[in-house]
């Protein structure tokens, strides 16, 4: 059940099918390519992939401000997640580590509680007094591991994103003061400018907090353009975005909370560069 | 006539849907009355009718139906799925049906 393998398979199912076809040459359904790229691959070959093509996944993206710039002598063995990977391109660190995430799962059809392990993908960037945390997202559905009489259930969860992302807060913390970024100004910009609209928007009033969320597919300043300009002089939380333009520069959707440093992504991109090309579009306005 | 004056006050703007439940506050009629002031409405052509599918989760309209032969047995909400939520798709059958009305132009 939780084999190195296992485990390896699981990774692999956080990418889209079609990337790993092409990557590694195999055929099939999306079962057969994963078992045949773990017999066929070393590990290594298949965590350099997974270094690689972290653009491809579905992700929870956290950014944070340093008060200095990074250096790298401060990550030493103390830090708490092992590196799997790492680079320096263009004065940008990029380190690569897999937590274990461990889920108790209670099955039905015999009754029975069994353990389900996880590899997260984690993505430290670091430029300067930016530090970037991209998680891929694991599957939140634990019975698509299971067959389908056995209904399957989360029982509990040990070493999550959220346990994950306070060590590596904790850490950096020691040795810098770190910030979410706040990217209010950035996502404004992309809104005045059309770029972007959004499905559902949450906003701080002076008494209360103020939500709108659109029915259908319909959009907030396309339906509101008076509230529109009244809620940009206030401070975003959650918010659900449209990319309008069809360039596809960014990818389709995203969520975001400008307040607090972070954007989500659900789907999986089009093209390799657009999320990326999300965070610079936004940092690049703010 | 009172349906001719609420025409008129709504004909300036972009009225979105028409619940019965603003055409009575409007006129501070009996549900009764309103409702049917909407029927008669659909009947002249000015309005028509739709039916709404609510969202368990975000409580917003999904997608909106001419009728309820329409409506599919499960429907996707790409809030939920944007926010993570458990579940992004439900079985219609056990979600609230909103009725309102939009104006025909």
């Amino acid at each position: 059940m939780n084999s190195k393998r296992d485990l390896l398979k699981r990774l692999l199912n956080l990418f889209p099918t079609k990337l790993l076809k092409e990557h590694f040459k195999e055929k099939g359904n999306s079962e057969d390519v994963i078992e045949a790229i773990t017999g066929n691959n070393r590990s290594n070959f298949i965590v350099d992939f997974v270094f690689n093509n972290y653009n491809s996944t579905r992700q929870n993206i956290y950014l944070f401000d340093l008060d200095k710039n990074f250096n790298r002598n401060v990550i030493d063995n103390t830090f708490p997640l092992a590196i799997e990977k790492e680079i320096l391109l263009n004065q940008e660190y990029t380190l690569l580590c897999l937590p274990q995430t461990e889920f108790s799962v209670y099955l039905s059809n015999p009754t029975a509680k069994e353990d389900l392990f996880f590899l997260q993908p984690v993505h430290i960037i670091i430029h300067k007094k930016s530090l970037v945390l991209i998680f891929t997202k694991l599957e939140k559905n634990v019975h698509t591991y299971f067959p389908e009489i056995r209904e399957a259930k989360k029982a509990s969860v040990k070493n999550d994103e959220e346990e994950t992302l306070k060590k590596i807060l904790t850490f950096f913390g020691m040795h810098y003061s770190v910030t979410p970024t706040n990217f209010n100004k950035g996502i404004k910009q992309l809104w005045h400018k059309d770029e972007i609209d959004c499905y559902k928007i949450q906003w701080r009033n002076p008494h209360s907090t103020s939500s709108e969320t659109m029915d259908g597919t319909l959009t907030f300043k396309q339906k509101y353009p008076t509230e529109y300009l009244k809620i940009v002089q206030t401070q975003l939380s959650k918010s659900v975005w449209k990319y309008l333009l069809t360039d596809d520069y960014l990818c389709e959707g995203f969520t975001a909370d400008p307040s607090n440093g972070e954007i989500s992504i659900t789907k999986f991109p089009k093209l390799p560069n657009q999320v990326k090309n999300v965070i610079t579009k936004i940092l690049t306005n703010n | 006539m009172l349906l001719q004056k609420y025409l008129q006050t709504i004909d300036n703007i972009d009225p979105g849907k028409i619940y019965v439940e603003n055409v009575r506050s409007l006129y501070n009629l009996p549900r009764f009355a309103a409702r049917l002031m909407c029927e008669m409405a659909v009947q002249e052509h000015i309005f028509t009718k739709k039916i709404g599918v609510v969202c368990p989760n975000c409580n917003r309209i999904i997608e909106e139906f001419d009728n309820i032969n329409q409506i599919p047995e499960t429907i996707y909400c790409h809030i939920c799925d944007a926010e993570d939520a458990e579940q992004n798709t439900y079985k219609t059958e056990n979600l609230k049906k909103e009725e309102y009305y939009k104006l025909l132009r």
